[in-house]
């Protein structure tokens, strides 16, 4: 193996963008961590090169960046331990995504800041709790937030996000959606709805359960569960109308009508009659024999249907009691 | 002006009359402070009622309770980067504060603990309302939505602590400062709390007497300004950073507000009151929380013994945190310990606790192990050896009520603060709460003083500073010297560590007086060779490195006047604590080119000083 | 792959998808492999369901691999929703909530054992590879194929445990395995938006413009996905996509299975390339079909 190791850099000096590569040793790497190296090469290589850090032990949030595309915290990565993921001796190393850079791996957090305020992230108490007193909680239900709350607002979550690639203007980054979750199901909490409201205003239904965020998480934390309760939160609160509750309400109907899709009808259902103005979509759906229009007639129901009705209401009366 | 002016060339004159015409324009009295004055060059100059510098623990809790006692000030957060990347954030074991009085717990029991705790340099006025303050957070954050590892009755559950008489350190898993900060920042988001991110303080202006306001960087256009305000609170850390790598704190924790206020001629107090930690990794100082000994883990040296019984056998591990450093050391010192130099290190041995239990209660800590040390501290023991930790001394408060300093209009909060709540040694899980209790203070304090009208309206000094500093930008970035920032610093830590450690003598602090003096002269010359204004941060860490070299040369003035040893502070060449003569805070104040030393009596009202025994 | 498998094949397959089952079916029958249909079989929910009514999916899918358990095989998914549904009801089972599902479950005397394996054609073929290759009978040679692994078949990876979610090679090197030439392909990873093409329909859009950009950039004359949602995504919204972003790149998108039952013989006008809107006219013509 060659002892050369070379760290690609994807720099922003206000202006414009490029590439620099640093060439180090296997040595220079050894035992170190990804942020450790960059401190090495600012330190001995290239005093210009910028990034946060603060705590070292991934606890602060600071240091996260893109190492081969993946967001990672530098502080808790090791370097060796990437070189030996990805097989090579060359790795590049950029800001978050997702993010406005400001200059080489320092990334804009004041929008994100102003997102986390939407969703009211303090917690409003229940009246039976005061400043004075505190509040009571069981072990079970501060078992049931004490993952959300691991968040150290890195960004790795917001820089993997599917959805925030495409298009941040009508969303919220995914660790916004895990701090409105978790002071919505918060057993302290008044009302959910302080939390989850400002949620479902700012994109809540357009999440595409992609996985990433849950995916790539330091901390484990689950912001595509979080998006799932809230959902579930605001359809049981009357937020049912739209394109995203009417899809999935169409699922559930479909599964206590026959126990499987009918996508003719679920089509119908969501969209009402704009469906009807997918002209082309419907005419090459028909035309490549993709649907029957018989379909519309529905399809007969599994085997089983009313005994699996029944185990779906036994299911529903047990959320009942959650609510 | 003098005949200096005679030497000026024609683009130096033209700058001056720049930043005259700028005074003028603010002297012309463009109304109250309400309205927005304008600099020469037609751009606003940013004014505040209320700045506070650091958005840790302390910061936004100031900023947060200065909005509830003053709901219509201009307040405003300053932070060098994303507000919650912070030393609160680090802090692991818990947050101290007597919320169960049914098993012989009180205030006053609490008080007594931190007193002997801080070995009687503790000012006993202050640390009364303290505890009182710190029962009155662990409610007051659990009603903002802190999620509290809890009891059978639903009510925060608490731990062990160093030198705690009872269980009151009350906690959320092993992360009990990274909950801390994260819901006051919730709260400070919520309440619409103004942050200016990313900026750097350089300077604190005055005139009159007064608080002019604040000289801040822009960290990601370059840009130097004046920033008005009627009061600033400083909240910025402590500087425990002069010991470098060997330290705990987070690289942004650099004594910022404790070195301009020197400047601005406010004293620190018991600067020389530095804390090492018994427990930090031994690649670097990052650090093994309080509660891996609150849990009921063990210290033990090469040759398999607790040794804590030879120096504290009543609370062994659980003796406060100077005695059980020193233990350390003097393990290491004795050859009792395993390794050689910096390499040198003792075994913190958890795994009679078992998985379960280190999975739920301590969970950082075991995946610190692998990362730093490639040890699974469920199967082996783990390597430690002592870390700088927190700074005691800081920027000398005069009243705690409201934690006023002697510049009026300026204010000082959390470990850049220096009441003095911990004397010389801090109990575990009293610095969360005092970063929540003199937070709230100070925030109050402010927004009382900023009701008023300042008398110091004119800013000329903030013009001053600015000119002086932007000088300075150009002049550093332009330099091409030899020594570079990132040698001195290695060797601040190296000289810190060596000769204003954990033992220290005559001796070796006059070697790192002197040495520190070298580094000041290394320091004026380095050069900074990053010319690109958007986000330097190697002039960043300059201007950091300047702060700490300050802050060094402080603590190393105040360490060699202090001839005894009491708490953190330990003397071989004076082993005794003595109360005669050093029953006193001891003051450092810049003057003259050199440094100046006061002393001040301690407030001792309930307790009086006895041996310290544990 | 093992000789008998309790066979979940989800919605899509029996509708809008029912080329992939088709194809399926005729690769098991080349490969000597028995699918045997969980009788009674429901949606699984989608990862809808579970928003809005959580309870009532995990019941549906408890229920569904009670009756998987049954033919005492292993449950086989063809669908990377499916699959991530199913092995995210047993994870939920498995830690916990295994009594209160058997509850529901007694309505119908069906009980949940937790014996059930759920895996996927995609794990089952990589799994091993020399025995495929011993039955590819025309390898695919000269076909460029773009690996499109979407979102449900490799993540969150403690859910789906089968190969690395990040550097994953299972499909390549099926492909490779089948005769064909997978080619780089950046973007494989990334989200086709599916389960958000009607709340979020442009964004989804443009999700399917750029993979099929980079598809196209890439040479490839078709892209091939183990998820049929994946594969219905990238074809039947592939024109609406194009109009969104003003793309002129079109790639036909053909299921796992009908690539397999090609390379393992099957005849070419049996397996629904007919079915495909975008049509797959570069594949025949590198294949000479």
């Amino acid at each position: 193996m060659s002892d050369a190791v070379f760290i690609v850099i994807e720099r922003f000096d206000g202006k414009k963008r490029y590439p620099q590569e640093y060439t180090l040793t296997r040595a220079d790497v050894h035992n170190k961590t990804v942020l450790n190296t960059l401190i090495f090469i600012k330190e001995h290589l290239d005093p210009t090169l910028n990034f946060t850090a603060a705590c070292r032990m991934a606890i602060c949030g600071a240091c996260g960046v893109r190492l081969n595309g993946q967001p990672i915290i530098a502080c808790d990565t090791s370097m060796e331990d990437q070189l030996a993921l990805y097989n090579t001796n060359k790795v590049t190393i950029a800001p978050l995504a997702n993010f406005t850079v400001i200059s080489d791996l320092v990334v804009d957090w004041e929008p994100a800041l102003e997102n986390l305020r939407k969703v009211h992230p303090s917690l409003v108490a229940r009246k039976e709790f005061s400043k004075e007193k505190g509040c009571t909680q069981s072990g079970e239900e501060m078992d049931q937030i004490v993952g959300m709350w691991d968040c150290i607002l890195c960004g790795c979550c917001a820089s993997s996000c599917n959805k925030l690639t495409v298009n941040r203007a009508d969303y919220l980054e995914p660790f916004v959606f895990n701090t409105a979750a978790r002071m919505s199901v918060d057993s302290r909490s008044k009302d959910p709805m302080v939390h989850a409201k400002p949620a479902y205003d700012s994109g809540l239904w357009k999440c595409v359960h992609c996985q990433e965020c849950s995916n790539v998480c330091p901390k484990h934390v689950k912001p595509v569960e979080g998006i799932s309760m809230m959902r579930n939160i605001t359809v049981n609160r009357g937020l049912n109308k739209g394109k995203g509750p009417e899809h999935a309400e169409a699922f559930l109907t479909d599964m206590r009508d026959t126990g499987r899709l009918n996508e003719m009808k679920m089509a119908l259902r969501t969209e009402g009659i704009s469906a009807m103005t997918r002209v082309g979509l419907a005419v090459d759906l028909l035309r490549h024999g993709k649907v029957h229009p018989t379909e519309l007639l529905g399809n007969d129901p599994i085997k089983g249907q009313a005994d699996f009705v029944r185990i779906l209401d036994l299911a529903k009366a047990d959320a009942k009691g959650k609510e | 002006m003098s005949d200096k002016r005679l030497f000026m060339d024609r683009r130096t004159f033209i700058k001056a009359s720049v930043v005259t015409a700028g005074a003028l324009t603010f002297s012309l009295g463009l109304g109250g402070l309400g309205s927005t004055l304008w600099a020469a060059n037609n751009k606003p100059l940013l004014d505040f009622d209320i700045i506070v510098i650091g958005s840790g623990g302390a910061g936004l809790r100031a900023a947060v309770s200065a909005m509830e006692a003053n709901p219509k000030a201009r307040i405003c957060v300053v932070a060098k980067t994303m507000p919650t990347r912070c030393a609160t954030a680090m802090a692991e074991g818990g947050i101290n504060g007597v919320i169960d009085f049914s098993k012989g717990d009180s205030f006053d029991l609490h008080a007594f603990d931190t007193v002997k705790g801080g070995d009687y340099l503790v000012d006993q006025d202050a640390v009364l309302d303290f505890c009182e303050e710190a029962g009155r957070t662990i409610h007051a954050l659990d009603y903002l939505g802190m999620p509290f590892s809890r009891d059978e009755a639903g009510l925060p559950k608490a731990r062990y602590a160093g030198g705690a008489s009872k269980v009151r350190c009350v906690y959320s898993a092993d992360k009990t400062g990274h909950i801390v900060i994260q819901t006051l920042f919730a709260e400070a988001l919520t309440r619409g709390v103004k942050f200016l991110m990313d900026y750097q303080l350089l300077d604190i202006g005055k005139s009159n007497g007064a608080l002019e306001g604040v000289v801040l960087r822009n960290i990601r256009t370059g840009e130097i300004m004046p920033v008005r305000a009627k009061a600033v609170i400083l909240a910025s850390g402590g500087y425990s950073r002069v010991y470098w790598n060997r330290s705990s704190t987070p690289y942004v924790a650099t004594g910022d507000g404790p070195a301009a206020a020197l400047r601005v001629g406010v004293p620190m107090k018991d600067p020389e009151m530095t804390q090492f930690h018994p427990t930090g990794v031994v690649h670097g100082g990052v650090l093994i929380t309080e509660a891996a000994r609150g849990e009921g883990g063990y210290l033990v040296n090469r040759l398999g013994e607790r040794f804590m019984s030879r120096y504290a056998k009543d609370r062994m591990e659980l003796a406060p945190r100077d005695i059980v450093s020193r233990s350390i050391e003097s393990e290491i010192l004795a050859g009792r310990a395993f390794g050689e130099g910096m390499e040198a290190y003792v075994y913190l041995d958890l795994r009679h606790l078992g998985e379960a239990k280190i999975d739920k209660d301590l969970p950082m800590i075991r995946h610190i192990g692998k990362l730093f040390e490639g040890i699974d501290l469920v199967k082996e023991p783990m390597i430690i050896r002592p870390t700088a930790h927190y700074c005691m001394g800081g920027i000398d408060v005069l009243n705690y009520h409201e934690m006023n300093t002697s510049l009026p209009g300026l204010y000082a909060a959390g470990e850049a603060s220096n009441v003095s709540i911990h004397g010389a040694n801090r109990l575990g899980g009293n610095s969360l709460a005092e970063a929540s209790a003199t937070g709230n203070w100070a925030g109050q304090g402010a927004a009382a003083y900023a009701r008023g009208d300042s008398p110091a309206a004119e800013g000329t000094n903030l013009l001053e500073l600015c000119k002086k500093w932007t000088d300075h930008y150009a002049t550093v970035t332009a330099r091409t010297a030899k020594t570079d920032v990132f040698a001195i610093r290695e060797r601040l830590g190296e000289v810190m560590w060596d000769n204003m450690g954990i033992f220290r003598t005559e001796d070796n602090m006059r070697q790192a007086a002197d040495d520190l003096d070298s580094l000041s002269r290394a320091y004026e010359d380095a050069s900074v060779p990053c010319t690109n204004p958007n986000y330097n941060t190697l002039y960043t860490q300059y201007v950091e490195l300047g702060n700490l070299l300050a802050c060094a040369k402080a603590a190393t003035f105040a360490a060699r006047a202090r001839q005894e040893s009491r708490g953190a502070h330990y003397r071989t060449d004076f082993p005794k604590r003595d109360d005669e003569h050093f029953l006193k805070h001891s003051l450092v104040t810049l003057a003259d080119g050199g440094m100046k030393l006061d002393w001040r009596d301690v407030s001792i009202t309930k307790f009086k000083p006895q041996e310290r025994k544990y | 792959m093992l000789k008998r498998y309790a066979f979940f094949p989800g919605c899509v397959l029996n509708a809008a998808a029912s080329e992939a089952r088709t194809a399926l079916e005729a690769s098991a029958k080349l490969l000597d492999v028995e699918l045997v249909e969980i009788p009674g079989w429901s949606c699984c929910g989608a990862s809808h369901v579970q928003d809005i009514a959580p309870n009532e999916a995990l019941a549906a899918n408890a229920r569904n691999l009670a009756l998987g358990e049954q033919l005492g095989a292993p449950v086989i998914t063809a669908c990377s929703t499916c699959s991530l549904m199913l092995r995210t009801a047993k994870s939920q089972l498995d830690q916990g909530k295994k009594d209160q599902a058997n509850q529901w479950l007694s309505a119908a005397s069906l009980e949940y054992k937790g014996t059930a394996e759920v895996t996927t054609l995609l794990w089952e073929l990589a799994k091993d590879l020399p025995a495929l290759k011993a039955k590819v009978a025309k390898p695919l040679t000269g076909l460029n194929v773009a690996c499109f692994y979407g979102c449900h078949s490799v993540r969150p990876e403690p859910i789906m445990n089968f190969e690395s979610s990040r550097t994953p090679h299972s499909l390549e090197d099926i492909v490779t395995t089948l005769g064909a030439t997978p080619v780089p392909y950046p973007r494989r990873l990334d989200c086709c938006g599916f389960h958000a093409v009607y709340p979020a329909e442009h964004d989804a859009m443009v999700m399917v413009s750029s993979l099929v950009t980079d598809a196209a950039r890439s040479k490839a004359h078709c892209v091939v996905s183990p998820c049929p949602l994946c594969q219905m995504q990238l074809d039947m919204y592939q024109g609406n996509a194009a109009d969104v972003t003003g793309s002129k790149a079109t790639v036909p998108a053909l299921h796992l299975p009908q690539l397999l039952a090609l390379a393992l013989g099957a005849p070419h006008d049996s397996i629904g390339l007919d079915r495909l809107i975008v049509a797959p006219d570069g594949l025949k013509k590198a294949l000479s079909l």
